[in-house]
């Protein structure tokens, strides 16, 4: 396939676009960033709140995977019991990669590793997502997860500031079919890389352009993370305008073979064809998942799955609540005059059981249909595991006037309770 | 995030701005509108950006928010208001800016978000809040529509 070449349709930057950008920046210096009270005070309650639980998490299991899917603290017994060990490993000269342990709930498969390099020298570290010849796997990335575009430096100092030799990873994937109750194989590949491309930090970019291959290095909690990049083009000096930054052409068109390893091989051998690195080690770590039907569980809906409105309807096909995961999927279909903007305006938050606290789940969309006509969304809400499956679910309703798109940036779009709305979804617990 | 920090990081993300509000506009001033506007709401809600190593990704997810909100106001678009000292700026290739504006917005975002600024399709699912594989999805969809709104041969510019 060709890659598509899009610059032919914009124009250089004009200069009454360069005029009006320098005057936008110029008044925010001038402007007030403003905090509400509520919102400090939630932050200083969180604050303190996650800092008691976190001791208490601590005492309660040393297991990474539980700190990460249960931040407050509070594993059901079913999750804790999920939680397996592995402690898989191999080294290769000074690079060590192991695998500690997993967790997989019946369709979410959660696995942590380390990796180390007991070398003088710098290295680079990513790993593959998981791959499997006996399930069928989606690699869903979490935001916790390391993909292979980005690398952790290992083992010595970087730009004059130290450098951990050890790094602890995480990588979720899901089963869309489960895997009916066997046994099965996963394979995981740690990378090593020595840079041979040149390592720019984000902090430093100002003033220099880059066209030749480079890793740009940022930090991200606490940890600092390495992106290779064709081009680097860092202010409108030297006669070039151009983007901030740019990830390799050839480096993307690697990244979409349909099997993980081939696609690992494929990216790993681009990095170092195209002037990133040179190759120090790979390690391939297979272990078995053996599904503990003891302890794993999810919830079906019972009862009806449809709801309908003057205006729209809805119609839920999953309300999974397991020991690690939260789904709910459902389908609002216009009715009537209702378009898709209307229905754009309507959002749900979620609670198990009646006087249970709102759900912290993320909502994707997916509309089917002219935004300006009848057609339908997809809804996908992705929240946090809860320590005991629900009986019911509730969905209360808002409507925001300008729609959610504009939610969190629009101070006039406060949300108005529309209980005409609310569904009720009746659960019950399977193995 | 102090008002320099803020200034130096969008600064430097100028041209990409402007081609993503350009060809998510229906018109001139709709760009500068939108881009404008999503300055002013990054700066005043920078409190809803989590790690500022996501800035990026978050500026121009309010960008293209904004460049939804204009089209929802004014679905028509508006008529040219540029005065005639100024011209309005034509990319080299029209028929593409057009065959890209043409197209709905869900299969036109991820193209020129993968495809022109050189997003990851993780990072255009992370920006449009869309699972991957609707990302993916899309992109795919999106180059079939391209491609037949431009006729077959116009893949291959």
């Amino acid at each position: 396939m060709k890659p598509l070449d899009l610059r032919g349709a914009c124009p250089e930057v004009p200069a009454r676009f360069e005029w009006m950008y320098e005057n936008a920046l110029s008044e925010v210096g001038k402007m007030q960033v403003p905090m509400r009270h509520k919102t400090y005070m939630a932050l200083v309650a969180t604050l303190i709140a996650a800092l008691l639980l976190a001791g208490l998490a601590y005492a309660a299991s040393q297991s990474r995977i539980l700190e990460r899917l249960f931040p407050s603290g509070q594993p059901s017994r079913a999750a804790e019991q999920l939680v397996k060990p592995v402690e898989t490993g191999k080294t290769d000269g000074p690079y060590s990669f192991s695998v500690d342990e997993y967790l997989f709930d019946g369709n979410e498969l959660y696995v942590e590793w380390t990796a180390k390099s007991e070398s003088g020298q710098l290295a680079f570290f990513s790993s593959s997502g998981l791959d499997s010849r006996a399930v069928n796997i989606e690699q869903h990335g979490g935001a916790a997860s390391l993909g292979l575009n980005e690398f952790v430096p290992l083992g010595d100092a970087m730009d004059r500031a130290a450098v951990s030799r050890e790094y602890h990873g995480h990588t979720a994937v899901t089963l869309p079919d489960g895997a009916g109750g066997k046994p099965f194989d996963v394979t995981i590949r740690g990378v090593f890389l020595k840079p041979v491309a040149p390592v720019v930090l984000e902090s430093a970019i100002r003033g220099k352009i880059s066209d030749r291959p480079i890793w740009l290095a940022y930090k991200g909690a606490g940890q600092t993370f390495l992106e290779p990049l064709s081009t680097l083009t860092l202010d409108g000096e030297g006669g070039r305008s151009g983007d901030s930054r740019e990830f390799d052409p050839a480096l993307e068109k690697l990244g979409c073979p349909p099997a993980e390893a081939e696609r690992t091989a494929a990216y790993v051998k681009g990095l170092t064809e195209f002037g990133y690195a040179k190759l120090l080690s790979e390690i391939d770590l297979t272990f078995t998942v053996s599904p503990d039907a003891a302890h794993i569980y999810t919830t079906e809906i019972e009862g009806p799955d449809t709801f309908n409105f003057d205006d729209f309807s809805i119609k839920f096909t999953r309300a999974e609540f397991s020991a690690a995961h939260t789904l709910v999927n459902a389908t609002v279909t216009t009715r009537g005059e209702t378009t898709i903007n209307d229905l754009e305006k309507l959002e749900y938050s979620l609670r198990a059981d009646e006087g249970a606290e709102d759900l912290r789940v993320g909502t994707c969309w997916g509309i089917q249909g002219s935004v300006d006509g009848p057609g339908s969304i997809d809804l996908t809400f992705l929240g946090d595991p809860l320590p005991e499956a629900p009986s019911c679910v509730l969905l209360e309703a808002y409507q925001y006037p300008n729609g959610i798109f504009d939610k969190a940036t629009d101070e006039q779009n406060t949300p108005v309770r529309a209980p005409e709305y609310d569904i009720t979804l009746k659960l019950k617990k399977v193995p | 995030m102090d008002a320099k920090e803020f200034t130096d990081r969008a600064r430097a993300m100028k041209p990409r701005l402007f081609r993503i509000a350009y060809l998510s506009s229906r018109c001139y001033q709709d760009c500068e509108d939108a881009v404008q506007e999503a300055l002013f709401k990054a700066w005043r809600h920078q409190g809803s950006l989590r790690e500022n190593r996501y800035f990026e990704t978050w500026l121009v997810r309010i960008l293209i928010n904004e460049c939804r909100l204009i089209h929802r106001k004014n679905p028509a678009g508006r008529a040219e208001a540029l005065p005639e000292d100024l011209p309005t700026p034509e990319p080299a290739d029209p028929a593409l800016r057009d065959a890209l504006r043409g197209l709905d917005e869900k299969y036109r975002a991820p193209l020129v978000l993968h495809h022109l600024e050189g997003y990851t399709v993780r990072e255009v699912a992370s920006i449009l809040k869309i699972p991957g594989t609707a990302a993916r999805w899309r992109l795919e969809q999106g180059r079939k529509k391209l491609a037949r709104a431009l006729g077959e041969e116009g893949m291959t510019r």
